[in-house]
């Protein structure tokens, strides 16, 4: 009895913060149908707040000289009642409004970047900063008037500001709850989650309704957040995570529904943490400081979240409830290879062997080794990811765990290679003796799909959110409590993960991986075109039909997800090869957020399709090696990166890289159609002056660039010849031949740099004349001060190398074309609006990436000096992908003057909805558009 | 006539009935969408089943097919107890189904549709056959595609994107795919609505044609009552979650309780 109170004491006020947290889960899902992941970042900072006002404690309210309110009352106030909403207002406005009327996948996925960024922005806002104790542990009390610590129950002493969380906690139940029942805001956020559309028809503003709860459960977790740092006394990421887990465990016991339920089950939570130690050594004899106990103790919420989940038969019946009004939606658009024309197919056929090649031979001879090392981490993940290009992509479901099926895969794999058995199931199968490792990757596998597979059978019966939950849970169990075990990971110590004898050096080990890469990239296209792609797109389009014609949908799901699991035991197996060793700890292999990071790396980049997982991954690697090791940023910033990139998931649900090739192609179609009529036209002499044939504008641009990356291939070939040879290389040049201040790069950028400006000035002039802005030329030479003005700034505070003028130089071309490249759009959507037309073929908007890319690559680039060209060819990979924005911005732009002069406006208008569908029922007379299965024209 | 004597008439379950569905009652949160409702179809019969909006016909539609589970009730198919059985597999036993509104397999063409329909019904499609890349359809899969795309005059459309066609043509579509299924039973869910007169003539044309051809039982459930009394032999009729009539065409449309609460000025 006596330990029972103790347990209650110490428990429910920790329970009170997960209680808090849940709620705020709960309230957001039922009012916005986001299932807000971040919950817990946004309670942590508004602790961080609290504890930076109590610290400066410069505020304080003084009556009549009695202090009514004092620095801890001001954190509280300032914390919970202006920061928190503020934040939970700033994410309505900038992420979820945008969102409202998607599916449950895009708004979850954009709650995982957030869950990837969040704590990263709050770690880097706090670093040198100490985890600062609150001191004592009075913090509320000032604001009620009680001075005594606490008080005692028996021989128990209770401090106040426990009483007070509990209290607080309590009052806001009630509260939200009131709410809810009783007002008609209330009434209004329980529709709107239900169709924001069906509540807008009702008069109601959904917008500022969404905005409402999103600020109000922001407090709620702001209030959390608060009381947390008060009953940890420090701000650091384990206790975060502990909240974040606790919280959605508790959420998921509420069903995401009931606020009270919700309540009851943080605080049995928090008192179930609080007490299971104990009841694990008196009952069970085990060692509350031992191993086992420390790793039972997080997997409680899990084993809660999990059961409840498979078990409660509410949520197995319970589906996403649909938009009555989704289907004002125009329909997702098509995946762009049905947009491809036969041309650009026989185009592939030849490019893309050759493409290969070239990237195997110049793996194999040019690349040094550090980044062979580099790529091939990149194709290791790569397998990995296309496991997400399976569930994700091609089934639908969201899972957390393929960091974990990959984990299964590698460990498998190194306690095989080393002779330990297969760990747990079968430790003695081996006998000691050691498999060959390729044999242990694919035991590996075999295992991460049985898992997958026993894991799936119940789970998959839960749709959509609860699946991703449970997967969740699953992969912080297997974590816990697999992974951790010595006899899985051997400790701290880790395993060593030999390489097949053949492929133990890492050229050779890259030929392996890139075999087994393409192996496994092959058979995801063959399922994608064969008769399970075909049931999935059924399904995707319609469930119930699908099922009206004999598809099981279930069944079908749980074998992709055993597959899946399968491809990322593989993929995990080429991770440890890649590594050579898997561990758990302070630096763990296999992290379950790192599945996180996985899950939204590729839903952002394209889930749907091969290239998608490849630039997922060497995007991936590349920018790790670019923000980290070449500009030396917090590694942070790379998550913070990624994590935000989730956002343009709402925009564009199909991908960055999908978007990119349906939009290129499609604007080569209406190349092509405004090119025959120019012909047409060129023909009875009629041709306007404004019309410039795109491909010269582009050619102009490119040809300095083309020309420059030919001289640097001839280069590292006459290099390579000399090393092979042991003669001196022909082309000697010394310093820094790929720095933007080079003599190198200037001889052969410059004239294509001038083509440019002049392209610029003249489009320019040529769009005033057509009743456009005439202030161009001031915007462009503004662009260049400012360029100037920006590059010597940064070269002064030691930023940017070379010359103070160099840099100024550099910055004027830089700063004219940034600015141009959304002031022209700008232009002609003033023509266009002038010309009467109801829709511009391009807006301001689309010159903001490529005016963005400028900067930041001159940037880049300014600061990445290289010295030979091995190492360079990163840098050139980033030359590259800035090379081919700014070619389609020129040529979109071009192509919309184009269109301005001699097109027509349903033109425009088709194109646009081209953009957003496929352009079948009436496919403008002479746009080629291709059939859909690039098959018959 | 009483209603009783009425009611009586579609009881007991004339023996070697193709679909039997005895007692199906279903509640949505103390609303009773069906209350009791017994109907039954013989083999390449065809059956109307009209009411008010609301009366619960796409309620029964869904128990019937397993999108829904009554609360009690049985329905019995072919001899087999499928009340349990979950949607696909009474698909495969042989129901085919349209719908209220479209459900088309969107990005996909019309010969698609039917081809991924060919291969469903088959059940020849297994992941290591596309692992193997042994997918593609078949000659005699492709034969079948293009006979229904004839059947139900879709040649023109054939190769386009199912979101590109009309209402009209969506509901052909749909038509043609539970064909493919080779039913023996097809569920039609108000085919006419949405429809202009000359489309739904035109549908109802078809579907005459295809039956006498098939010899499949049709279940009709349809708002007009025009296109219903020329299409089928038999009628049953729905009220607030009642059954109030049941019996061949004309003789139910003649009664007096049917007209009161349905047809009541429409007829």
């Amino acid at each position: 009895m006596n330990q029972f109170v103790s347990w209650l004491i110490e428990g429910i006020p920790y329970g009170c913060v997960y209680a808090l947290v849940a709620i705020g889960i709960v309230l957001t899902y039922k009012t916005t149908g986001v299932f807000n992941f971040a919950f817990a970042a946004q309670a942590f900072i508004a602790g961080a707040v609290y504890v930076e006002m109590v610290e400066v404690d410069q505020h304080r309210l003084v009556l009549f000289g009695h202090e009514i309110l004092g620095a801890r009352a001001f954190g509280l106030i300032v914390a919970v009642l202006i920061v928190s909403p503020l934040i939970g207002l700033l994410l309505d406005r900038v992420l979820f409004r945008a969102m409202r009327t998607s599916g449950w996948q895009v708004k979850l996925v954009s709650v995982l970047g957030l869950f990837v960024a969040l704590p990263e922005i709050t770690k880097i806002a706090l670093t040198g900063r100490q985890p600062v104790p609150v001191t004592a542990r009075s913090s509320i009390p000032p604001m009620f008037g009680i001075s005594s610590a606490g008080f005692n129950i028996g021989t128990h002493f209770v401090a106040w500001d426990f009483t007070m969380a509990a209290i607080l906690t309590v009052f806001v139940v009630i509260v939200l709850g009131l709410i809810f029942r009783y007002t008609a805001t209330g009434l209004q956020m329980r529709a709107v989650v239900e169709s924001p559309r069906m509540v807008e028809l009702a008069g109601v503003d959904s917008e500022r309704v969404s905005a409402l709860s999103w600020m109000l459960s922001s407090t709620v977790a702001g209030l959390a957040g608060v009381i947390l740092v008060t009953l940890a006394q420090t701000l650091d990421s384990t206790v975060l995570t502990l909240v974040v887990i606790f919280s959605i465990a508790a959420a998921v016991v509420g069903r995401l529904q009931s606020i009270p339920i919700t309540f009851a089950a943080g605080v049995v939570l928090g008192f179930a943490d609080r007490a299971l130690p104990d009841v694990l050594q008196s009952w069970f004899g085990v060692n509350s400081s031992s191993e086992l106990a420390k790793d039972l103790r997080p997997t409680l919420p899990f084993l809660v979240m999990f059961l409840v989940l498979v078990l409660a038969r509410s949520i197995r019946q319970r589906r996403e409830s649909a938009d009555p009004l989704a289907g004002v939606d125009p329909p997702p658009p098509a995946m762009a290879h049905t947009y491809k024309t036969p041309e650009i197919e026989r185009t592939t056929r030849i490019v893309f062997p050759l493409f290969i090649f070239g990237f195997v031979a110049a793996m194999l001879c040019l690349v040094s080794g550090l980044w062979v090392f580099r790529i091939t981490d990149g194709l290791t993940l790569a397998i990995a990811f296309l496991s997400i290009t399976i569930i994700t992509g091609f089934a639908g479901q969201i899972s957390l765990a393929q960091a974990t099926f990959a984990g299964l895969g590698g460990f498998t794999a190194a306690n095989l290679a080393l002779g330990r058995g297969i760990p747990i199931i079968a430790p003695h199968i081996t006998s000691g003796n050691h498999v060959p490792v390729l044999v242990g990757v694919a035991v590996g596998a075999v295992v991460a799909a049985l898992m997958g597979a026993l894991f799936a059978l119940p789970a998959l019966r839960l749709g959509g959110i609860y699946l991703t939950l449970a997967t969740l849970a699953f992969g912080l169990m297997v974590e816990q409590v697999i992974f951790n075990r010595p006899e899985v990971s051997n400790s701290a110590a880790g395993l060593h993960v030999p390489r097949p004898e053949f492929a133990h050096t890492d050229r050779t080990f890259f030929l392996l991986t890139f075999a087994v890469f393409a192996l496994v990239a092959y058979a995801v296209i063959l399922i994608r075109r064969g008769t399970t792609g075909r049931f999935l797109m059924a399904i995707r389009g319609s469930e119930t039909a699908a099922a009206s014609i004999g598809i099981n949908a279930t069944r079908l799901r749980i074998t992709l997800f055993a597959l899946s699991a399968a491809v990322a035991g593989i993929g995990g197996g080429m991770i440890a090869m890649s590594g050579q060793d898997v561990r758990v700890g302070d630096a763990p292999t296999f992290p379950t957020i790192t599945g996180i990071v996985w899950v939204v790396l590729v839903v952002t980049l394209g889930s749907r399709t091969v290239d998608g997982a490849v630039n997922a991954a060497i995007g991936f690697v590349v920018f790790n090696w670019l923000l980290g090791d070449a500009l030396r940023l917090e590694p942070g910033i790379v998550l913070i990166l990624f994590g935000l990139g989730a956002i343009t998931y709402a925009r564009h649900p199909e991908g960055i890289v999908e978007y990119q090739t349906r939009r290129s192609i499609l604007e080569m179609a209406r190349g092509r159609a405004l090119g025959a009529r120019a012909k047409a036209l060129a023909a009875a002499h009629q041709l306007p002056d404004a019309y410039t044939p795109v491909w010269r504008v582009v050619l102009g641009c490119a040809i300095g660039p083309g020309l420059y990356f030919a001289y640097l291939l001839v280069r590292s070939i006459t290099q390579l010849h000399a090393r092979l040879t042991g003669t001196a290389p022909y082309v000697r040049m010394g310093g820094h031949w790929a720095d933007v201040h080079s003599t190198t790069l200037l001889c052969f950028i410059l004239p294509s740099v001038a083509f440019l400006l002049v392209w610029m000035w003249r489009t320019d002039t040529a769009l005033g004349r057509q009743h456009a802005d005439r202030r161009g030329k001031l915007v462009m030479i503004g662009g260049a001060a400012l360029g100037a003005l920006l590059g010597w700034l940064l070269q002064s505070s030691g930023d940017l190398p070379g010359s103070a003028l160099d840099c100024a130089l550099v910055g004027i071309p830089a700063g004219a074309a940034a600015c141009t490249a959304v002031w022209l759009p700008y232009q002609v959507q003033l023509v266009a609006r002038a010309k009467g037309w109801l829709e511009s073929p391009i807006t301001w908007r689309e010159g903001r990436i490529p005016a963005a890319f400028t900067l930041a690559a001159v940037y880049l680039y300014s600061r990445v000096t290289t010295d030979t060209p091995p190492n360079g060819w990163p840098v050139c990979f980033v030359a590259v992908v800035f090379t081919i924005v700014w070619l389609q911005s020129v040529a979109a732009i071009q192509g919309a003057v184009n269109e301005l002069a001699i097109g027509n406006e349903g033109e425009s208008q088709r194109r646009a909805e081209g953009l957003g569908q496929p352009e079948f029922d009436t496919p403008p007379a002479e746009v080629p558009v291709a059939a859909p299965t690039g098959g018959a024209e | 006539m009483t209603e009783t004597s009425i009611r009586s008439f579609s009881r007991p379950t004339r023996p070697g009935a193709l679909l039997d569905a005895s007692g199906i009652t279903k509640r949505f949160s103390g609303i009773t969408a069906l209350n009791g409702v017994d109907l039954d179809v013989q083999p390449g019969e065809m059956v109307g089943l009209i009411g008010p909006n609301g009366a619960g016909k796409t309620t029964f539609f869904n128990c019937l097919l397993g999108m829904l589970r009554p609360e009690s009730g049985t329905v019995h198919f072919d001899g087999q107890d499928i009340t349990r059985l979950p949607v696909h597999r009474r698909a495969r036993l042989g129901f085919g189904r349209t719908f209220q509104r479209l459900e088309l397999f969107s990005g996909m063409t019309v010969r698609e549709h039917f081809l991924v329909t060919e291969r469903a019904r088959r059940g020849t499609g297994r992941l290591w056959k596309d692992l193997l890349n042994l997918a593609k359809p078949s000659a005699d899969e492709q034969a079948l595609a293009e006979r229904m795309i004839d059947i139900v005059g879709l040649q023109a459309e054939a190769d386009k994107p199912v979101e590109s066609l009309s209402l009209g043509r969506g509901r052909l579509v749909e038509l043609g795919r539970a064909l493919m299924t080779q039913p023996k039973l097809l569920l039609l869910d108000e085919p006419s609505s949405g429809l202009d007169v000359r489309e739904t003539a035109s549908l109802a044309d078809k579907l005459a044609v295809v039956q006498t051809e098939h010899e499949f039982a049709v279940l009709l459930v349809e708002h007009d009552v025009e296109m219903v009394s020329n299409l089928v032999t038999r009628l049953y009729v729905l009220d607030f979650g009642e059954l109030i009539a049941a019996g061949p065409t004309q003789d139910v449309l003649g009664d007096e309780a049917v007209r009161k609460a349905y047809l009541g000025d429409m007829v």
